[in-house]
């Protein structure tokens, strides 16, 4: 029909194998943004918390994967504490949520509160506290599996399974509304 | 849940979503005989397993929360003798304008330190013990420092404009040739080198602090400032990333500088080594630059030869290269000069004759009358707001000659689109007239209505057109003409006038 766009429910009805190609593309995409050069954010924030941990802990030095893990750790803290300030001004009347859509996944819209997400990865801490290292390091560190994994001490498999699993987890936490 | 529940449910999870879809039902009953609620679990989780989910980095999926707070100058802002032209970039220690000397006649790069950046004495008094000391320095290949200005709290610094692209720019092609990288590395090299003499260390050597310029000659930027930016465990550094987006990057310390131990002019060779690295390799040579994990690859780790990664790469270039990212100061080139030397022979070695650029010769004078793209870009919004308004009467006789529903139909959205579009365009123009600093706040919140009711505009004048065209040929011909036309100026011409006159202004660097 012109000039009405398609759902990507439609899509996917018709066109299953294209709908997937479009998946796979976009995750291509993403992945490559994630590995390649860093984003004018991921500098920033980088180097944001490399300056808190300048300031605070790395004089004492110890290894690298104790310096990936605090900075990762930093990474987090930083990025909550701006949800947070912001959350606090738009209770005042002014600023957005930070909250992200992904419409680049085609359609597979989620929206997801970084504040909510933080606080089911503190249940998921509670839980398993190898499973929420592997998402602080992968999803705040911007580690890759093997980085991940050299920093944890564990094989890239044990990595590649304890991400699916926590990202299944959180994802189901957040879709509940948390609390569980 | 209790840990050995837990246990057996990640298993049968990690076992579950390895295999075909179809086969889990079955898979689970079995596993599961004799907990019908943990095959609930496993259910759910699965359902909920999605590779795309957190796929994106944190800082990739938030970025509106990285986005600079830092106030900037509006174009036109005179500070006195300087005049604001654009932002050229936002850099390690504030944001940096293209400003033009009024009484000179010439482009300045003016640099603006946030008031709050240098509230002690002691702090502002190293600040000019540098700046002297980089004014000192008179080099073909760093920008020259012209002075240090002081008003009321705010401080900035004035130096050479240099037009060109940055050395990330050219980056983007890389591994570069053999000849070009030659051709860059010794440039740089010469200028460390000379300045090294003078006593002056750069300490944030990166390529977004070389230009190249359209000769192909290269300039280093900001000379022996970044050592006010960080007091040994960041002090001031730490305070200026509360202020907005501090846009420094790690990637090109040295291993020494991140430890915070004191440095020397070995940690520029440090930093120029990882920059050949990149431009031989094609990459960082500790990883994925901007990560953390290539920060403690610098302080620990080493870097893969490069004639693995690009074996056009000779080895004896190779060889220098790992000398300067020796971990210890004392294990690379004892100074900037015995560098040069090495990579001097290996040009000649591999027979690379090498480029002279001219002198410059300094910038062409400023043409005051060319049409400044701000003034294009109110016109226009100024000419859209009220030729908007115009088309109101029109349609509004067409609504009379209509009449009925049909008219009103026709009339009113139409009279939404215009109220829309041409109040916002005027709001913008007022603004950029007015409050210059608030125009891109404002632009972001508004451009999307502004870009629907434009559509809504075009599409009514359409309509009308096709409805009438039988009976009022002429004004038919008149409403369509107006709606292509404002078609072509919100799609074609708008998003480049605004481009030429908001973004990164380029009027005056061409």
């Amino acid at each position: 029909m012109p000039g009405e766009s398609l759902s990507a429910l439609q899509l996917s009805r018709i066109m299953p194998e294209a709908y997937d190609e479009l998946r796979k593309l976009a995750h291509f995409y993403m992945a490559r943004e994630r590995k390649g050069a860093g984003t004018l954010q991921a500098t920033a924030l980088v180097n944001e918390a490399y300056l808190r941990l300048k300031k605070e802990k790395l004089h004492r030095w110890r290894n690298r994967a104790h310096f990936c893990a605090i900075a990762a750790h930093a990474m987090r803290e930083i990025l909550v504490e701006k949800a947070r300030a912001r959350a606090a001004k738009k209770r005042g009347g002014a600023g957005a949520p930070a909250t992200f859509v992904d419409n680049i996944a085609f359609g597979r819209e989620q929206s997801i509160d970084l504040l909510s997400l933080n606080e089911a990865m503190e249940r998921l801490n509670r839980q398993d506290e190898k499973l929420a290292r592997v998402v602080e390091l992968r999803f705040f560190g911007g580690l890759t599996v093997e980085e991940t994994a050299e920093s944890l001490g564990i094989s890239p498999v044990s990595v590649k399974r304890a991400w699916s699993m926590a990202k299944a987890w959180l994802k189901r936490e957040l879709e509940s509304g948390g609390g569980s | 849940m209790d840990p050995e529940r837990w246990q057996r449910l990640k298993d049968l999870f990690e076992e579950a979503v390895e295999m075909d879809a179809s086969r889990r039902g079955v898979f689970l009953e079995k596993a599961c005989s004799d907990d019908p609620s943990l095959k609930t679990e496993v259910e759910e989780l699965l359902q909920h397993h999605d590779d795309g989910f957190l796929e994106n980095s944190a800082s990739g999926m938030f970025p509106e929360l990285l986005e600079s707070e830092m106030d900037s100058l509006p174009p036109g802002k005179k500070l006195g003798p300087y005049t604001i032209n654009g932002i050229i970039g936002r850099g390690g220690m504030g944001v940096v304008y293209l400003a033009r000397d009024g009484r000179l006649d010439r482009p300045v790069a003016l640099k603006m330190l946030p008031a709050d950046y240098l509230k002690d004495n002691e702090q502002r008094e190293r600040l000019r013990r540098e700046a002297r000391a980089a004014a000192r320095l008179s080099h073909p290949g760093i920008a020259t420092v012209y002075s240090l200005e002081e008003c009321g709290d705010d401080i900035y610094i004035i130096s050479e404009y240099v037009s060109g692209g940055t050395l990330r720019e050219v980056m983007t092609e890389t591994p570069l040739p053999l000849e070009t990288l030659l051709d860059i590395g010794l440039q740089i090299g010469r200028a460390l080198a000379a300045a090294h003499e003078y006593g002056i260390v750069h300490r944030d050597l990166k390529p977004e602090n070389i230009m190249k310029t359209a000769s192909g000659s290269i300039k280093i930027l900001d000379f022996g400032l970044a050592r006010i930016e960080g007091e040994k465990h960041g002090g001031a550094a730490a305070r200026l990333t509360r202020a907005g987006m501090f846009l420094g990057t790690p990637s090109y310390a040295s291993p020494e500088q991140l430890l915070g131990k004191d440095v020397d002019f070995r940690t520029d060779i440090f930093s120029f080594g990882v920059l050949l690295y990149e431009m031989a390799a094609g990459k960082h040579p500790f990883g994925a630059r901007d990560s953390i994990a290539a920060i403690a690859h610098i302080v620990e780790g080493d870097a893969p030869d490069i004639t693995a990664i690009n074996p056009s790469i000779p080895e004896d270039l190779n060889t220098v290269i790992l000398r300067c990212l020796r971990k210890r100061p004392e294990d690379r080139y004892p100074d900037m000069q015995a560098l040069l030397t090495d990579l001097e022979s290996l040009s000649e070695f591999h027979d690379i004759k090498e480029k002279r650029y001219p002198v410059p010769t300094g910038h062409p004078p400023a043409k005051h009358k060319r049409f400044h793209p701000l003034w294009w870009w109110q016109f226009h919004q100024a000419v859209a707001g009220f030729g908007y308004y115009a088309m109101l009467y029109p349609q509004w006789r067409v609504k009379q000659w209509l009449g009925g529903a049909e008219g009103s139909l026709l009339f009113f959205p139409l009279l939404i689109g215009v109220g829309i579009a041409a109040n916002l365009r005027l709001h913008l123009w007022f603004t950029s007239c007015f409050y210059a600093s608030e125009l891109e706040a404002q632009r972001r919140k508004v451009s999307r209505w502004i870009r629907w009711a434009d559509w809504l505009f075009a599409f009514m004048l359409a309509v009308t057109a096709a409805r009438i065209h039988s009976e009022h040929a002429v004004i038919a011909a008149l409403l369509m003409a107006v709606a292509i036309g404002s078609l072509v100026a919100f799609t074609l011409i708008e998003p480049t006038t605004a481009r030429a006159a908001l973004e990164k202004t380029s009027w005056n660097s061409k």
